[in-house]
């Protein structure tokens, strides 16, 4: 018997015993309405991190700059925020309006699995200095961590980056991960080519 | 979700759900019990799709979700173990006879995560390295050099009689 064959023999040996629960059905249900009503308060918590992004949205709709945003969660918890931009799942690598997001937190690289958001001002440095973003401590040339979930940095004149992890997320970590890995993300943001 | 839909989510649980808990069991190398928690956690993300994936083969789907979930626990778990164990008794192993099963299983645990995942999936899945590499996301050249770092790597120890 060569060593495959006795692998699948083992392993099939191993779970043999293992059966799903006739519950299963009732238990991912129950896990699921859970969910909805966890997706509910992101959602509401999403507002605010939204509103972190949408209001530079909003002034650059009247200034001139765009704002691209991606982010996590799926959309589910946009039903209640209609005015928002639309959510993508976030996949890495990614690329956001000429910026390329080369490093999203562990879990993240699972669509919907985390609560990063990625916002790209069109242009970078005035626009991000003039929403105050461009302010707090500064950790890189150019990059900048305030507000305890959120880093900027500016690229090169016309990309500015504000990333923002969901409140729902950052509050599960603690103050030095949530810097780290923002810094992280901050570090593997790239102009695309 | 429909009617139809969660009849037809109930049929897929019933002929998927222990087979997937199987898998989980292997590749993150948890308890029945705690894989069950992770099963259910990943067919809950099934469940919240199941509208639009029903038709286009929800098991792939429902089977990468499981694998990366155990992968994901395997890593963490191996943190912990890392840590709990960076100094490990100087007292010898006793010499038990484990017999060739619990060698096998022993040596796949040791296994890195994703290593364990190629192995599960090409040799009691059954699936072919092209779909071994859709369910991992990665290319067919990854499972094909993972499947045999890791069967050599489990030949060796156990030509070496490493204790178990």
């Amino acid at each position: 018997m060569n060593t495959e064959q006795a692998l699948k023999e083992a392993m099939a040996q191993h779970v043999a015993h293992v059966h799903a629960s006739p519950m299963m059905g009732r238990s991912v249900r129950r896990r699921s309405r859970r969910a909805t009503i966890r997706l509910r308060t992101a959602g509401v918590a999403l507002v605010t991190a939204t509103a972190a992004v949408a209001v530079p949205v909003t002034m650059s709709l009247t200034s001139g700059p765009a704002v691209s945003v991606a982010a996590t969660p799926a959309p589910e918890a946009t039903d209640i925020v209609p005015a928002t931009p639309t959510p993508e799942p976030v996949t890495t690598p990614f690329v956001v309006d000429g910026v390329s997001v080369g490093y999203l937190p562990q879990g993240c690289d699972t669509p919907g699995a985390c609560g990063v958001w990625v916002g790209v001002y069109k242009d970078g440095a005035t626009t991000l200095d003039q929403d105050g973003r461009l302010d707090g401590k500064k950790v890189a040339e150019n990059t900048y961590l305030n507000d305890g979930n959120m880093i900027a940095r500016v690229l090169d004149d016309t990309h500015g980056v504000l990333v923002v992890l969901e409140p729902s997320l950052a509050e599960k970590l603690d103050a030095a991960t949530i810097e780290a890995e923002l810094i992280k993300v901050a570090e593997g943001l790239t102009l695309a080519d | 979700m429909t009617e139809e839909d969660e009849a037809a989510f109930d049929e897929f649980l019933a002929a998927r759900s222990t087979a997937l808990l199987r898998t989980a069991v292997l590749v993150c190398g948890a308890s029945p019990h705690d894989a069950e928690d992770l099963v259910q956690g990943a067919l809950e993300r099934v469940y919240r799709h199941w509208g639009r994936i029903r038709h286009d083969n929800p098991e792939a789907y429902a089977r990468r979700v499981v694998v990366n979930a155990a992968i994901s626990r395997a890593r963490r778990k191996r943190v912990i173990q890392e840590i709990t164990f960076a100094r490990p008794p100087e007292t010898a192993v006793d010499a038990v006879d484990h017999g060739l099963r619990d060698a096998l299983m022993a040596e796949l645990r040791k296994l890195p995560a994703r290593m364990r995942a190629v192995i599960v999936l090409r040799y009691w899945e059954d699936m072919s390295e092209a779909e071994t590499a859709a369910a991992l996301g990665c290319a067919i050249g990854t499972v094909k050099s993972q499947a045999a770092r890791g069967l050599a790597r489990i030949r060796e120890r156990l030509a070496e009689g490493v204790p178990v």
